[in-house]
């Protein structure tokens, strides 16, 4: 055999295998970024979203039954039908969070630990409701009130506490999958590594037909370098996707930071209620309430709609960004079909010069 | 050539051997229990222990919300292989439902040198095999006060607990810190007196029969209790802040009042799983110090009222049994005691650092009857309206009859099937 058909066998052996990788690792890095960002979007950011949605929905309707016990409008309608609304959307944030969880075991035992703080914390609503019915508002009134408040606002162990573990759970998962994996730029090694390579190959190609075959371009290679080209373009969409990820984890961050720092203020209003349902029964309330009362500075607001509704349009604006980034639909198609075509080009582009020199010319 | 072949057999037989026991530890153990926080720590460093004895990986998970995720796991047939669980009423549910299984033997052939026989009854709930283990116990029928600002000697009857309590009322501090706090639970404070106060009242028998669901909560006996209880604390004076603040503060907060300057009340009635606490107000023996709770005619050997943390194996496994033996024994239970706030039912523990520890520890493995917290025994619901009745009763005590008569309602309501009659040992 003549060692230019050698040569030209050995490249076009290489193009091939070169292709097939370029085939396997852009359409690898592209799925598996679009999948991860569709995950994020389903599941893993809905479910930060939601323990935040659910946070705020349970301090608003705390807020609104002490409110109703200060006001003495219990009398009537018991701690109201705001609460009693809020209780209920937080039930379903909770049961969504479940449904999207994405932080594992030990955040599901978290989640129900919460679903039985939030029962335990009705509970006692419910006792205060039947006590001030019942006689009004008696040391027993309050001190189920205030047995509530220990369930919601409890340092470490209460509602709102273990709801923002469960955050920290859900964020973590969410940051650990938009950054590890395809989602991180290393990871983009593996695809644009063999279209550097084989858009090498094809240079190397066209310059030993120019010299064995004084020939000025190969078109069949060079439609094969411009689609190589075009894959590139289409798979590095991946970095835009990248790009969309991060932006979209800072949205959510943003959204979590802001809505717990108005639920903090919504959760204080709800306590100065309390302090005002103490305060008759209280002359020398003891160190739990001393302490409690110590707590009460800062800047309250009543403003649980205002978090819920920001919390919303926080969702929406992060599910665009992660929509944004996943870019499947055509260039889903377009890298499979131009990788095909680039090896279908290279058998083309290289079959003359192969076929020239098949009986043995050197 | 035979020779050759039987060391081959051999050989395989030893590889097997090898692979098994790392395919045993490979699989490791799952363990729930509700320690989470600075109780998980320690916890972690018992298990730990194991770890580096045997290589056995031991996964931990630790909820508050223990109850629910250990029955929803049971229902699903995904049980861990150990659970440990605050209360024997809470046992003896699982170990009917015959979910747990006996480590009996896991003590050898003389547990009597290890646990006491009432420890050893206790932990058969009924059942003639031992069913748990006593990860950590505490002493309840105890009272915490400051040797310092105190100014007498300690009670050693009920007439010196009275008068005690007068004295200082007239001397215009209040004898009592209370604090009926302590979500999700709130009452069981309160609980504990009635259960200590009938005790000593009323002896061992009729609080096994009351306990135990056969003795009516408006008996003159149990009516006597909780009036006992409500003459020592419901009297104007008698309770820093006022029966109003002993509702609205928490178990842990209530005693610091024995540390201020002057002190805001005087004693507590709490069990030993305060020392912890008061560890940061001062030094034991120095600045806190307890004294039995009043023995009476009825009860003359001072029987306690305990509790415990019963760990219970509900998938049975070799790796399952080593784990229980290794919590059994002085290895397993020296650890926590040696931190400094837990205690141990093993009469082989011995690593307290102070008198006070090592007296109530030494109480712990005596053979004094020792009797268990009858709320713990008691299925939930009774236990729920038990509580629910202290704060009630707190926050008025002239709705006592009414209060009795509904907890009489609760109780005829039970299965006694659902009753447990192991409350006291010795």
């Amino acid at each position: 055999m003549s060692t230019t058909r050698r040569d030209l066998l050995r490249l076009r052996t290489a193009l091939l295998a070169v292709t097939a990788t370029v085939f396997v690792g852009s359409l690898a890095a592209f799925t598996g970024v679009t999948s991860t960002a569709k995950d994020a979007a389903a599941r893993s950011a809905p479910a930060v979203l939601e323990v935040m949605a659910a946070r705020a929905a349970l301090v608003h309707a705390d807020s609104a039954a002490m409110t109703s016990f200060r006001t003495g409008q219990a009398k009537l309608v018991g701690p109201g039908a705001q609460y009693q609304n809020q209780i209920a959307i937080a039930s379903q944030n909770l049961a969504r969070v479940a449904e999207h969880n994405a932080a594992g075991e030990s955040a599901s035992r978290t989640l129900q630990l919460v679903e039985g703080l939030v029962v335990a914390y009705g509970r006692g609503i419910g006792d205060a409701d039947a006590s001030f019915r019942a006689d009004g508002p008696t040391p027993l009134t309050v001190a189920a009130l205030w047995y509530a408040s220990g369930l919601m606002h409890g340092r470490e162990s209460g509602i709102v506490a273990q709801l923002d573990e469960l955050a920290v759970a859900q964020r973590t998962a969410l940051e650990t999958e938009l950054s590890e994996g395809w989602m991180n730029p290393a990871g983009s090694l593996v695809w644009l590594v063999p279209i550097a390579v084989l858009l090498g190959l094809l240079v190397v190609a066209q310059f030993f037909g120019a010299r064995r075959f004084r020939r000025k371009l190969n078109p069949a290679l060079v439609v094969a370098t411009l689609l190589v080209l075009l894959v590139a373009g289409a798979t590095s969409s991946v970095f835009f996707s990248q790009d969309r990820a991060d932006v979209a984890g800072a949205t959510l961050g943003k959204v979590v930071s802001q809505s717990k720092t108005q639920t903090d203020a919504d959760a204080l209003n709800g306590k100065r209620e309390l302090e005002k349902v103490l305060a008759p029964h209280c002359g020398e309330c003891g160190e739990s309430v001393s302490a409690f009362k110590a707590g009460l500075g800062g800047e309250a607001s009543s403003g649980g709609d205002t978090v819920q509704r920001e919390v919303a349009n926080g969702a929406i604006q992060v599910d665009n960004e992660l929509d944004s980034a996943d870019r499947s639909g055509f260039l889903e198609y377009f890298i499979p079909l131009g990788t095909v075509a680039i090896a279908a080009l290279v058998l083309v582009g290289l079959r003359r010069g192969i076929d020239e020199y098949r009986y043995g010319a050197t | 050539m035979r020779t050759l072949r039987r060391l081959s057999v051999f050989l395989a037989a030893v590889l097997a051997a090898g692979a098994c026991s790392m395919v045993d530890a490979d699989k490791g153990l799952s363990v729930l229990a509700s320690w989470t926080g600075a109780e998980e720590t320690a916890f972690l460093k018992v298990l730990k222990g194991f770890e580096d004895e045997t290589g056995i990986k031991v996964n931990y998970t630790g909820t508050r919300a223990l109850n629910q995720v250990l029955q929803a796991d049971v229902q699903k047939g995904q049980a861990p292989d150990i659970a440990v669980l605050p209360s024997p009423g809470e046992l003896a549910n699982y170990v009917r439902g015959g979910y747990v299984h006996d480590v009996d033997g896991i003590l050898g052939d003389r547990p009597e040198e290890s646990y006491s026989k009432q420890w050893l009854k206790l932990l058969k709930v009924e059942t003639g095999k031992i069913q748990a283990v006593p990860v950590k116990t505490d002493l309840k029928s105890i009272v915490w006060y400051n040797p310092i600002t105190f100014g007498r000697l300690p009670p050693k009857s009920w007439d010196e607990l009275t008068a005690t309590t007068d004295a200082l009322r007239a001397r215009g501090v209040a004898p009592w810190c209370v604090g009926m706090g302590a979500t999700p639970a709130s009452g069981w404070p309160g609980t504990d007196w009635i259960e200590d106060i009938l005790l000593h009242q009323s002896g061992p028998a009729t609080y096994q029969s009351w306990s135990a669901g056969t003795l009516r909560w408006d008996s003159p006996e149990v009516k006597r209790a909780w009036t006992t209880w409500g003459g020592l604390v419901t009297t104007p004076g008698s309770v820093h802040g006022g029966t109003t603040a002993a509702l609205l503060t928490e178990f842990g907060d209530a005693g610091r009042g024995m540390f201020t300057g002057p002190p805001a009340c005087m004693m507590e009635h709490q069990g030993s799983f305060m020392l912890g606490g008061y560890r940061n107000q001062g030094v034991p023996g120095l600045n806190f110090a307890y004294f039995p709770f009043p023995a009476s005619a009825a009860n003359p050997n001072g029987a306690s009222e305990v509790s415990a943390d019963l760990a219970a194996m509900f998938r049975p496994s070799d790796n399952a049994r080593r784990f229980m033996a290794y919590l059994a024994d002085e290895r397993g239970q020296k650890v926590w005691p040696s931190l400094g706030s837990a205690f141990s039912a093993n009469k082989k523990v011995n690593v307290y650092a102070d008198d006070v520890s090592r007296k109530i520890a030494g109480r712990l493995i005596s053979e004094d009857p020792l009797c268990f917290d009858a709320s713990d025994l008691m299925p939930a619901t009774m236990s729920d309206a038990f509580s629910r009745a202290a704060l009630e009763y707190l926050g008025d005590p002239a709705s006592l009859d009414s209060l009795l008569d509904s907890l009489e309602k609760v109780r005829t309501g039970i299965d006694p099937v659902d009753q447990l009659e192991v409350a006291c040992g010795g």
